[in-house]
């Protein structure tokens, strides 16, 4: 019997020290949380962009770098949110991005790859119709909002009945700090083109992060500049090739490169026509590996992968072919700036792929309302999430083609 | 005797002017300078409901104001919306009003603000900040009078009557309207 017992006894300790794996680690991971509610009750958060924001963290290259981040809009929507709430948003508080992270060995002049590991979604996410803004700002003057739940399977929104939109998540914002000298030329070309009445956000202290640099009378508050837009650093590119498994590159114009990430996006259109894309926290996982010297002849980040541009394809679509067509007289808001009859009195402009975009995406959203039932707001909310703007030629003058591709996957009567 | 078209125009002027001096995004000012927004916030539950009943009157009776319900998270963003004049009308349920202007209760983190009535409904009240035009005041509590939906009730709180609503009260006439954008501009508080 004790001989029977010890034998049991054995086998029972070998089985169980095959059971579980969970202690057989090799990631040497450098984790940023979030703290608080906001943006503002986080120390490892910031919104503007300054070579003075420190480190949340220093890594070394081919670390697991595990980054919290919050939605673009930094929580300020909930799963009971409606188009009424939109109008008291604090947009000073666009975009918080969680870092930035010390890459230990990176100099100015090298190049950062960024892997995309993995990216966890939050529960909820968030497509709006922001008054003002978006790709059609002029015909959709009223806010409205959808409200997702996420799952890696899907999203899916009672405010968006018979549709699943696929997780295909991807950093909305992603990238490193500029240094002193691209501070200074990004806010000067910026400035020139403001003061000729293009649509700029100058650097701005309200609700700016972090305070002490960025806030009212903090140590850079005049030179802190705001995250709308995407530079040579990356940051708001809102590029869905950006996919986990893909490799993103940055130029580094300051030691340790400052790689920082937020706005996360479940899943985005090429475009996000409506100005937003499903809109969550997330955790993202990245990893790092420094190229010497290579920032030196890059212009810009750049993006290389395998098989995800392809997984990202719809296996079913229609597609809306636009060419630079317009109203006789009217002034599209993106040629305000401009100031020229020329343009005004044209119905047909020459080799202009906005106007051609713009034709092509007023199609598909008649085509979604009209065939598929939607109204016209949850068409351009679809659109900004599952329409796909491309190039189709800019040679063939003066009828530049732009098309609207949509994904006929999400539609629930489609799949199984 | 109203000109609807110079009350819009200035309405529009003058809430862009409160609102843009503060808000960081120039583009969103699009939608506030188009309507007469009304604030609102979830935390005092009846405000949201209430102001939309607001609202639906004075789509009959001041249709040229466009109005709209804006409603805030929380009482924080209410005070950072007025103090900041980014908004200037606020519906509240009078003890939350109250406290709001004497910074107690659920606004005691806060410093009071300076505020006035425009309507007294009863258990809820609709506040202006003082720097809103005469005219445009006198015309709200106007177009809420003539809509005969609502009691008028004598405003037993401790909140200053704005300038308009009180002439509206008396049955004086009104104001005359801001004559150009630098009188908005400079309209003290």
């Amino acid at each position: 019997m004790k001989i029977f017992i010890t034998i049991l006894s054995s086998l029972f300790l070998v089985v169980s020290a095959f059971a579980d794996t969970t202690d057989q680690k090799w990631m040497n991971k450098v984790e940023i949380t979030k703290e608080g509610d906001h943006c503002i009750d986080d120390k490892n958060c910031f919104n503007r962009y300054h070579p003075a924001i420190p480190a949340a963290a220093k890594a070394n290259p081919g670390d697991i770098i595990i980054i919290h981040s919050r939605d673009a809009l930094d929580s300020q929507f909930r799963l009971d949110s409606i188009a009424d709430d939109l109008s008291t948003v604090d947009l000073g508080l666009v975009h918080p991005m969680m870092g930035p992270v010390h890459i230990n060995g990176a100099k100015r002049g090298d190049a950062l790859e960024v892997e995309v590991v993995d990216i966890i979604p939050d529960e909820y996410g968030y497509t709006v119709i922001a008054p003002g803004f978006g790709f059609l700002r002029d015909l959709f003057p009223d806010p409205y909002i959808v409200n997702w739940k996420l799952t890696r399977v899907g999203a899916v929104s009672d405010g968006m009945p018979g549709i699943t939109v696929p997780f295909e998540a991807f950093p909305g914002s992603i990238g490193v700090l500029p240094g002193l000298p691209e501070v200074k030329a990004w806010k000067a070309r910026e400035a020139d083109l403001a003061a000729a009445g293009g649509v700029v956000l100058g650097p701005s202290t309200g609700g700016a992060l972090p305070a002490a640099v960025c806030g009212e009378g903090g140590s850079h508050a005049d030179d802190c500049l705001r995250t709308i837009p995407p530079r040579e650093n990356g940051g708001n590119m809102d590029v869905q090739q950006m996919q986990i498994g893909t490799k993103i590159i940055f130029p580094c114009f300051i030691d340790g490169c400052g790689l920082f990430t937020g706005d996360v996006h479940y899943a985005q259109g090429d475009g996000e026509v409506s100005g937003t894309a499903i809109e969550m926290g997330a955790i993202n996982v990245l990893r790092t590996r420094i190229i010497k010297g290579g920032g030196k002849n890059m212009d810009m980040p750049v993006t290389v992968g395998n098989d995800e541009i392809r997984d990202i394809e719809p296996t079913r679509f229609y597609q809306t072919v636009g060419i630079p067509m317009k109203g006789k007289g009217e002034q599209l808001p993106y040629h305000a700036y401009l100031n020229s009859e020329k343009i005004t009195n044209l119905e047909n402009l020459s080799e202009d792929l906005t106007a051609a975009a713009r034709h092509a995406l007023i199609q598909m959203i008649d085509y979604i309302v009209r065939e598929h039932g939607l109204t016209r707001e949850q068409a351009y909310i679809l659109c900004s999430v599952a329409v796909d703007l491309r190039v189709g030629q800019v040679v063939d003058v003066p009828n530049f083609v732009v098309t609207a591709v949509l994904n006929l996957d999400v539609f629930d009567k489609y799949r199984n | 005797m109203l000109n609807r078209r110079l009350f819009s125009k200035s309405l529009i002027l003058s809430l862009s002017f409160l609102s843009m001096g503060h808000a960081p995004w120039g583009q969103w000012q699009v939608y506030r300078m188009r309507h007469m927004l009304i604030l609102s916030v979830i935390e005092d539950e009846k405000s949201y409901p209430f102001s939309k009943i607001i609202i639906n009157s004075l789509e009959e009776t001041l249709p040229e104001a466009r109005a709209r319900p804006a409603r805030a998270r929380g009482f924080r963003r209410v005070y950072n919306l007025l103090s900041t004049d980014q908004m200037p009308l606020v519906v509240l349920s009078k003890d939350v009003a109250l406290s709001l202007l004497f910074g107690n209760g659920v606004f005691s983190e806060f410093t009071p603000i300076n505020m006035n009535l425009v309507y007294d409904f009863g258990d809820m009240v609709l506040l202006a900040r003082p720097k809103m035009p005469d005219s445009h005041t006198w015309r709200i509590t106007d177009a809420i009078i003539r809509s005969s939906k609502f009691d008028n009730i004598v405003n037993n709180t401790e909140i200053p009557i704005h300038n308009g609503s009180k002439i509206r009260f008396t049955n004086l006439p009104m104001p005359d309207e801001p004559k150009d954008d630098e009188e908005l501009e400079d309209s003290p508080l």
